[in-house]
């Protein structure tokens, strides 16, 4: 199809119209010549294949040509969008800021359509200015140039392609497929000075017609800003601004961050470090508190705390809450309670997960009952139960724990190892080494007497709980506390209570135990999840016989769980005589056994039921400490790391009959949650003794400019602190390597310390591995230290981040054992001190450069289309007809043609 | 008198800060005494990597790779040795002292596979088992991202895939004894030729009792450069042992009280090294 037809004959009509006359008057001289033509040539068919031949002539003189015509090049300037990325861009309810400015862009697109008369390269901005590829999940629309019939000279510039390739180039060396990650506001600052001044080095061979900002107005770099402008108006570059966020609002809370171990043991405490930002309400108060978000989705959240009343004042503050965990990971929820006229609402929570570490509780359970063995028929197996079965049992019910058992017959002589079944050992007594006690997390002593352990033995028991964080508990019986002569042991000093220097055991006393109203929050008094009936399972607390009766309560880091009531009664009729050190051997295991199971007594002495025979009490228990109201009954303390607890009734039958078997009903029996909740409250201290290494730090959290003081303790196969190890670290990330904006972590390396990693720069790379050096202990035990200095600033744009600090123990080159330690960095930025926008600002930028401030879509269309467009010179192209085969084609016809119809006419 | 008693004691403390220091001496002494033992018991295995083939020995490596003890099992002075070609992990043994009674006084060794061949494992004509089946059973760590170009952001990778496993053990009396994970590689690889681009065993251990390894191992096709993590597992112990990746089970090997084998595992006593 022909673009358009016209006649370029290089003939002007004079001359046309002189040829055409010399044609005639030659056509009239032949004429006259040679006269007429014969007969037999006048014919109508030559003549008019003559003329249309010499019609074809004329036409191919007047030069038919195809003409068509593209357009020339058009010239787009180029638009810059700068959209402020920082975290204030994330501020709103309903639609953030920085959502409300994705949406100015979206509708203005849309409203100039294809009238788009600029070419739009879009910035993003906070830390520093960065081109924005156009996939990043922002969904712009912001549209390309058409075809490539109308190439842009922007387009086609190469600027914008090559700031986009410098943003995106593989961050770490990674060969990772590069992920553009969806652009967010996250930058934990706005340097929008910086920003303007950035911009100019992205302009290409001509300036842009325009910057649009997209922001709240909210700057660290304010000063200057306006005479930037004014030199943006010096180049004829006007500054539009599209102010973002609602200045009519009261002000703002907001949790900024929280510091929250990733991992805890089951039923222990939680310490939640909670950071508030707040803005606007200085001198109000609102409450902090802390959730666990339902299982299914519609759920009701689950309240791990009591609200935390906080006041708050401008800036920046801290809160402490704790929860408990219970036996599952859970995710947990803090919320800052709103207040009125928010700027928003939806930064007053803040979500973290806790990870149940399931390491394994080990309980070391030393009974000393008088209470006889008791053969049980399981199926076809015989199972021995002992006093020391019921507790046994109740700690072993949870997976997570395990129970060795060491039975002293008649609370003195040899310890022996109960096995499975029941069937017993004296191969294995009481941990003979301290590598062996430290692996145990807790010891509960049951009516066993000081002396049947030696004062090495009771040594490490102090050590282990003081130094380890064992836990320890001492029940009541006939040979514990005062009776069982411990007032005088290393362990007095380790138990919470003031024991008599006597006989304190009363076996003619019946004991009411009440739970006290101060302590109901204790974990041990956690039977149930719901509360109220948690307080009916404890009013039914049952009664006991018997009990030692202490002289008090010690003043410091104890703490009463339960008193008592102590009234005078018959001690239970199965319940044994009172004993005291005889030099008669009493009966062993197996003979005690065999009384059971054949009903005979074996060759075990004579144990007269009326005491006949044991030499009397060298102290006898005074008749007025028999009946006695509101005496302590369980009471919890603390020595060194460990935590100890000291319970003033026996456990075994009979005198526990009611709290063996009456507590509860059926499957509800509540003597199992109640030891469980005794063990872990016990071992929550306890630094594992299995571990070889242990690491601290100084702080839960720190500050940019801070300096972390990791200290190290190493242990050898022996349990005992040394010195002889290898201590080396290195620095891993918490987040995502592919989340990672630099190669280096936050950690400046230590002046004084020597580099081999062949690293040289400021900052400790990540993966890069230094030694502790050796420090011993202000106590003279060996350990290991090691101060790291954190920058001033953070590295990546995060009001946080945390990572993790690695250790490994070297004996040589063999590995020991291996650690880590979380550590969270909580930066102050400057971005989040005040929510407010600052649009005064922004009508002042456009003011100096000669911009507009456009609130609406329709604006900005219009600010677009009227960028001047520059249209390049048309291509014209004219293909001349002639030059076609078919029209020769058709000329050599005619004559053809012409030439056979006068040879069959005849002529020549 | 006095003066005789303050003698007394001062020749006492000295004593008893003798009989200390003769009690550290002497434990140094029998660890170092133990350390030539385990490596006497260990030289004394042989570990071929193609049976009934001529094919090299794999070669013991010349320190141990970790120390520990348990005293949960009353287990002293244990040792892991590990067997390679050229750098490629093909077996590790486990060498642990039981000093007392019922188990001991007796060695336990344990040799697990981590070869990609059936190896086969001799000492003298006392010990002689060939593995059913190889060690290390390569699977794709899914959802992994593709291996870094950097052996130290490698390594970080490896400690970020590592975290999405864990691995538990039960036994008859314990119970279950959830590991916990040493944080570093205890033995860390590459083998260009194969396209091992880094490999590393993670241990996941009772204490510090390693139970179960974890081998993960960058992998690069030579031709197309594409690259990948695999992980594989193996067994330290004798007791059941379980593995997870992302809360879902993935790998579990049943109890071998020893002596015991496996399709690449076996264990067994060496009472006759105690007195050496």
């Amino acid at each position: 199809m022909l673009a358009s037809l016209s006649f370029l004959t290089p003939l002007t009509v004079a001359v046309t119209a002189v040829i055409a006359a010399l044609l005639l008057i030659s056509f009239a001289v032949l004429r006259w010549l040679g006269g007429p033509p014969a007969a037999v040539a006048r014919r109508w068919s030559l003549i008019g294949i003559r003329a249309a031949a010499v019609a074809t002539l004329i036409v191919i003189l007047l030069n038919p040509s195809d003409v068509s015509q593209t357009p020339g090049p058009i010239d787009r300037p180029d638009v810059f969008y700068l959209l402020d990325s920082s975290q204030s861009m994330a501020v709103g309810d309903q639609e953030t800021r920085f959502n409300h400015a994705l949406r100015m862009m979206r509708e203005a697109n849309l409203a100039v359509g294809d009238d788009l008369h600029a070419q739009v390269k879009l910035f993003r901005f906070g830390h520093r200015l960065a081109a924005v590829e156009e996939d990043r999940g922002l969904n712009l629309g912001i549209p390309k140039p058409k075809s490539a019939k109308q190439p842009s000279v922007a387009a086609s510039s190469g600027i914008t392609q090559s700031a986009i390739a410098a943003e995106t180039l593989p961050r770490n060396g990674s060969t990772t497929k590069t992920k553009v990650a969806p652009l967010a506001p996250t930058d934990s600052d706005t340097q929008l000075l910086t920003a303007l001044r950035q911009a100019s080095s992205r302009f290409g061979r001509r300036p842009p017609a325009g910057l649009v900002l997209f922001t709240d107005g909210r700057a660290r770099d304010e000063v200057g800003v306006e005479q930037l402008a004014a030199q943006y108006a010096n180049l004829k570059i006007p500054i539009h601004v599209v102010p973002v966020g609602d200045n009519a609002k009261g002000g703002d809370v907001a949790i900024v961050a929280s510091v929250v171990p990733s991992r805890a043991r089951r039923f222990s405490e939680v310490e939640v470090q909670v950071f508030l930002r707040s803005y606007g309400y200085e001198g109000r108060r609102c409450t902090v508190s802390l959730t666990s978000p339902g299982a299914a989705p519609g759920d009701a959240d689950r309240t791990l705390s009591a609200p935390v009343p906080v006041t708050l004042h401008d800036g920046f503050q801290s809160v402490g809450l704790s929860f408990r965990t219970d036996s599952k990971t859970r995710k947990v929820r803090i919320h800052a309670s709103e207040m009125p006229d928010e700027v928003s609402t939806s930064n007053n929570s803040f979500s973290a997960e806790v990870q149940i570490d399931r390491t394994k509780i080990r309980v070391l359970y030393i009974e000393g009952s008088t209470q006889p063995l008791q053969p049980i028929q399981r199926g076809d197996k015989y199972e021995v139960r002992g006093p020391y079965s019921d507790l046994q049992q109740a700690l072993t019910e949870d997976e997570d724990i395990e129970c060795v058992t060491l039975h002293a017959p008649y609370g003195r002589g040899k310890l022996a190892r109960i096995a499975e079944a029941g069937a017993s050992t004296t191969a294995r007594g009481f941990p003979e080494t301290v590598a062996e006690l430290s692996a145990f997390d807790a010891i509960i002593l049951s009516d066993v007497g000081a002396d049947s352990f030696s004062e090495q033995q009771l040594q490490w028991l102090q050590t282990w709980i003081g130094q380890r964080g064992g836990g320890l508990m001492m029940v009541g019986g006939q040979r514990s506390f005062g009776a069982g002569r411990w007032e005088d042991s290393p362990l007095a000093e380790v138990l919470p209570v003031e024991m008599r220097r006597e006989n304190d055991w009363l076996p003619g006393t019946q004991v009411s135990v009440q739970p006290e109203p101060q302590a109901m929050s204790h974990p041990l008094w956690t039977i149930v999840a719901d509360e109220q009936e948690n307080r009916n399972i404890l009013a039914k607390f049952p009664s006991f016989f018997g009990a030692n009766r202490w002289v008090g309560v010690k003043p410091n880091l104890t703490r009463t769980l339960a008193m008592s009531n102590l009234t005078a009664a018959e001690p239970p009729s199965s319940a044994p005589k009172p004993v005291v050190k005889t030099d008669t051997k009493p009966p062993s295991y197996f003979e005690t056994l065999q009384k059971n199971l054949t009903g005979k007594k074996g060759t075990a002495p004579k144990v007269d039921p009326a005491g006949a025979g044991e030499k009397k009490p060298a102290t006898t228990t005074p008749e007025t400490l028999t009946s006695a109201a509101n005496q302590p009954a369980i009471v919890v303390g603390q020595f060194g790391r460990g935590r100890t607890m000291a319970m003033a009734m026996p456990i075994t039958s009979p005198w526990a009959n009611d709290f063996l078997s009456k507590w509860g009903q059926g499957d509800s029996k509540y003597y199992g949650k109640f030891w469980r909740n005794a063990v872990y409250w016990l071992t929550e201290s306890s630094s594992i003794g299995r571990r070889r290494l242990v690491v601290t730090a100084d702080k839960k959290f720190y500050r940019p400019g801070e300096t972390i003081s990791l200290t190290a303790a190493a242990f050898d196969e022996a349990a005992n602190q040394t010195g002889s190890y290898r201590i080396t670290s290195m620095i891993e990330p918490q987040t995502s390597l592919s989340d990672l904006e630099s190669n280096y972590s936050p950690i400046l390396w230590p002046d004084d310390k020597p580099r081999e990693s062949g690293e040289s720069g400021p900052f400790i790379a990540w993966g890069e591995e230094f030694d502790l050096p050796r420090v011993d202990t202000a106590a003279g035990k060996p350990g290991f230290s090691l101060q790291l200095p954190i920058a001033d600033a953070l590295t990546v744009g995060s009001a946080s981040q945390s990572l993790r600090v690695e250790l490994t123990a070297m004996e040589e080159f063999t590995q020991v054992d291996s650690t880590s330690i979380d550590i969270q960095i909580l930066h102050d930025p400057f971005e989040q001190q005040n929510p407010f926008p600052n649009h005064e600002l922004l009508a002042s930028i456009a003011s100096h450069s000669g911009g507009k401030v456009i609130s609406q879509p329709d604006q900005l269309a219009e600010v677009l289309r009227k960028v001047p467009m520059k249209a390049g010179v048309p291509i014209i192209k004219k293909t001349p007809l002639w030059s076609n085969w078919f029209l020769w084609s058709w000329l050599l016809g005619l004559l053809s043609l012409e030439w056979i119809l006068r040879r069959l006419v005849g002529l020549a | 008198m006095k003066t005789v008693l303050h003698l007394g004691f001062a020749v006492s403390v000295v004593c008893w800060m003798g009989v200390a220091r003769g009690d550290e001496k002497s434990d140094e002494e029998f660890r170092a005494k133990q350390l030539v033992r385990s490596r006497a018991i260990a030289e004394s295995f042989q570990i071929d990597t193609k049976a009934g083939t001529t094919s090299p020995t794999a070669k013991l490596s010349s320190k141990p790779l970790l120390r520990y003890a348990d005293a949960t099992r009353q287990q002293d002075e244990s040792i892991l040795w590990l067997w390679t070609d050229k750098e490629r992990p093909i077996a590790l043994m486990a060498i642990e002292f039981y000093p007392k009674p019922p188990r001991g006084p007796r060695w336990l060794f344990e040799i697990v596979s981590l070869s990609e061949s059936k190896i086969a494992v001799t000492r003298g004509t006392s010990v002689k088992w060939q593995a059913k089946q190889p060690g290390f059973a390569r699977l794709e760590v899914p959802n992994a991202p593709d291996p870094s170009d950097r052996p130290a952001l490698r390594l970080t990778q490896a400690k970020q895939l590592r975290d999405r496993f864990t691995a538990h053990e039960k036994t008859p009396v314990e119970g279950r004894i959830e590991l916990r994970s040493l944080t570093n590689p205890i033995y860390r690889y590459k083998d260009e030729e194969t396209g091992i681009l880094d490999g590393a065993i993670f241990a996941f251990a009772s204490g510090t009792n390693p139970e179960v390894l974890l081998l993960l191992e960058a992998r690069q096709e030579v031709k197309s450069k594409s690259g990948a993590w695999y992980y594989g597992f193996a067994q330290m112990t004798g007791g059941e042992v379980y593995a997870s990746l992302d809360e879902r089970q993935v790998w579990t090997q049943g109890e071998a009280d020893p002596p015991a084998s496996r399709d690449s595992y076996v264990n067994g006593w060496l009472a006759d090294e105690v007195d050496q």
